[in-house]
């Protein structure tokens, strides 16, 4: 049987979607209100590994690539290829083609506690990530923990309605702070259209450890997650312990998740377009699905941040306008698509 | 190979099996049959510790209680009645998946796995359907293509739940060839549920009848299955006759006919 067959990854796709990434990483750094010529910042770049001769770029161009440019195409790099592996993590274990890194109330619990940081906190939301990350992470365990004491047998559909439980009540309790400190509803709405413009190399560091650990773990459960394709029944049969795999799974997505978000904002869509875009094109097996999604997941974000640079320069619009605009028509186009695959 | 020693399932309150004890011997076929709801797919649930049962499970002389689901995967393949065919995986992944029970929590799939998946999709004939996605396929293949997940688990334990089900007559008995000739040729103990009568005489080493979740009758097909018996526990009418060497064969009849026979 051929590789591809067997649900195995090809080395091609590994190539382009590399290929991919390196491409988007230099548009990245090379588009903007000011550009910056590819060769040039090729040349920079190899210069600081003592591979090629300084001053191909002047200082300040030099500058604006490595400093301002850098931090924010590296942290969109992160962040796409995060909510990318996240939600492909999320529709395996609930075998929902509709599921993304949102569903079980992270996007609402870190608005929550980005809404509460912004409204209460001292020093401008210095505390915002903070708050972000660990309303984000709380909300998710919360549904988690209401999921898997709730109902027996169905554990996938209790889940599912423990996160919209959670969800509802915590986008409740955010309502009510808002309207409470009005003045504070412009930087919240703000967080949650999501942005790299901010981003600093703080930010990246700060970011980075969650979001590789989190992609080991996602992607060291890519095989047993195919299993997880045949239901909870079958996978128990062929000796998967099914419960150990969905909470290490979706605890690996959810802290990977909310560190993403807790610095940029909620950036919507990622988590659904990239898998499904590469389930099409390269194949369904989570062997190819989940370092799919993350290489090209990283590519879309950087891709989208410079078109939110540029539709409007010298105005920059939200990135989560941007991933949405090309989102929601694409999440009418997946839900088409999975009804024809189904009957 | 498998003992069950007053097996008893509860659920919902109420015993769907009650104090079932049987055995089945390694290397031979017995099928269970009995009407709907008789508590046959319980039994099997039982087994394969989808239900919490009371009583003893031995399957190849270690209790059940003490086996992990791996363990058990690896004595013991599963074929449900209503398998979960997600339709955009191939012929192949699905094959491959029955090498599960032998690859660590991290581990992947190794030559000896691919080859023992490549094995059992050419042994069910569908060699030229491994690139293909289980969702394109007819019931027949379909059914093919979950035995050939089973027999790649290289299990010497097959569990069947009406595996002949939702197909016509001609893919049910390709199926059961296709079993047997599995069962001959590698000594395969296999444990079946199935509806029709006459197709679980000719396959089936021993039957065993269930009803309202008791064993009501256990041996040889012909000893198994008589007119009385079938009318009492399946409220059917039938005939039981001998046709050739292929053991006792059912045959409903109408029952305002029958009524008319024996009125004289």
């Amino acid at each position: 049987m051929s590789r591809a067959a067997a649900g195995e990854l090809s080395p091609l796709w590994v190539g382009a979607a590399v290929a991919a990434l390196l491409i988007s990483l230099l548009a990245g750094l090379a588009i903007g209100p000011i550009p910056i010529p590819f060769a040039g910042i090729v040349e920079d770049g190899l210069a600081h590994l003592s591979l090629a001769q300084p001053g191909a770029l002047s200082p300040l161009d030099a500058a604006i690539v490595w400093e301002l440019r850098a931090p924010r195409v590296v942290l969109g790099a992160l962040v796409g290829g995060m909510l990318a592996l996240a939600g492909g993590a999320y529709q395996a274990v609930f075998r929902n083609p509709l599921a993304d890194p949102y569903l079980l109330g992270a996007a609402a619990g870190a608005g929550l506690g980005a809404t509460i940081a912004l409204a209460y906190g001292a020093g401008g939301g210095a505390l915002l990530p903070l708050a972000a990350f660990v309303g984000g992470a709380a909300a998710a365990a919360a549904a988690y923990l209401l999921g898997a004491t709730a109902g027996a047998g169905q554990r996938t559909a209790t889940l599912l309605l423990a996160g919209v439980a959670v969800a509802s009540f915590l986008t409740a309790v955010q309502t009510f702070v808002l309207q409470q400190n009005s003045e504070t509803v412009r930087e919240v709405y703000s967080w949650i259209l999501g942005q790299l413009d901010t981003a600093d190399s703080g930010d990246v560091v700060m970011v980075a450890p969650y979001i590789l650990v989190s992609a080991v773990v996602i992607l060291a459960h890519r095989r047993v997650l195919d299993v997880l394709r045949v239901g909870d029944e079958e996978a128990r049969s062929l000796g998967v312990d099914v419960g150990r795999v969905r909470l290490l799974v979706l605890a690996a997505a959810t802290v990977g998740t909310a560190a993403a978000i807790s610095v940029t904002g909620l950036i919507g869509f990622v988590g659904i377009i990239v898998p499904h875009t590469v389930r099409l094109i390269a194949g369904a097996s989570y062997r190819v699905v989940l370092p799919l999604s993350l290489l090209f997941g990283a590519s879309f974000l950087v891709l989208a941040d410079v078109v939110a640079r540029v539709a409007l320069a010298p105005a920059e619009l939200p990135i989560g306008v941007v991933t949405a605009v090309v989102g929601a028509p694409f999440f009418a186009v997946v839900l088409r698509t999975s009804r024809l695959l189904r009957t | 190979m498998i003992e069950l020693e007053r097996v008893t399932v509860r659920l919902g309150g109420r015993d769907v099996v009650e104090d079932v004890s049987l055995r089945v011997e390694a290397g031979s076929w017995l099928t269970l049959i009995g009407p709907n709801g008789a508590g046959k797919t319980s039994l099997l649930g039982a087994i394969s510790g989808l239900l919490h049962a009371e009583g003893r499970i031995v399957v190849d002389r270690r209790e059940r209680s003490d086996m992990s689901n791996r363990d058990l995967a690896r004595l013991m393949a599963i074929v449900p009645q209503d398998p979960l065919i997600p339709p955009d995986m191939t012929v192949a992944e699905f094959a491959l998946l029955g090498r599960t029970p032998y690859l660590g929590y991290f581990g992947r799939l190794g030559s000896a796995d691919r080859r023992a998946a490549e094995q059992a999709v050419e042994r069910l004939g569908l060699a030229d359907l491994a690139g293909r996605p289980l969702g394109t396929l007819s019931g027949g293949e379909r059914q093919r293509a979950v035995l050939a997940r089973a027999l790649a688990q290289q299990a010497p334990v097959l569990l069947l739940d009406e595996p002949t089900a939702a197909l016509d007559i001609g893919r049910q008995q390709e199926v059961l060839e296709l079993l047997a000739g599995l069962h001959a040729e590698r000594g395969l103990t296999v444990l079946a549920a199935m509806h029709d009568l006459t197709l679980a005489c000719q396959y089936a080493d021993r039957l065993a009848l269930i009803d309202g979740g008791r064993l009501v009758a256990w041996g040889k097909p012909a000893e198994v299955l008589s007119e009385a018996a079938i009318a009492r526990h399946y409220r059917a009418t039938v005939r039981v006759t001998e046709l050739g060497d292929d053991g006792p064969v059912v045959v409903p009849v109408r029952r305002s006919r029958a009524v008319a026979e024996a009125s004289p």
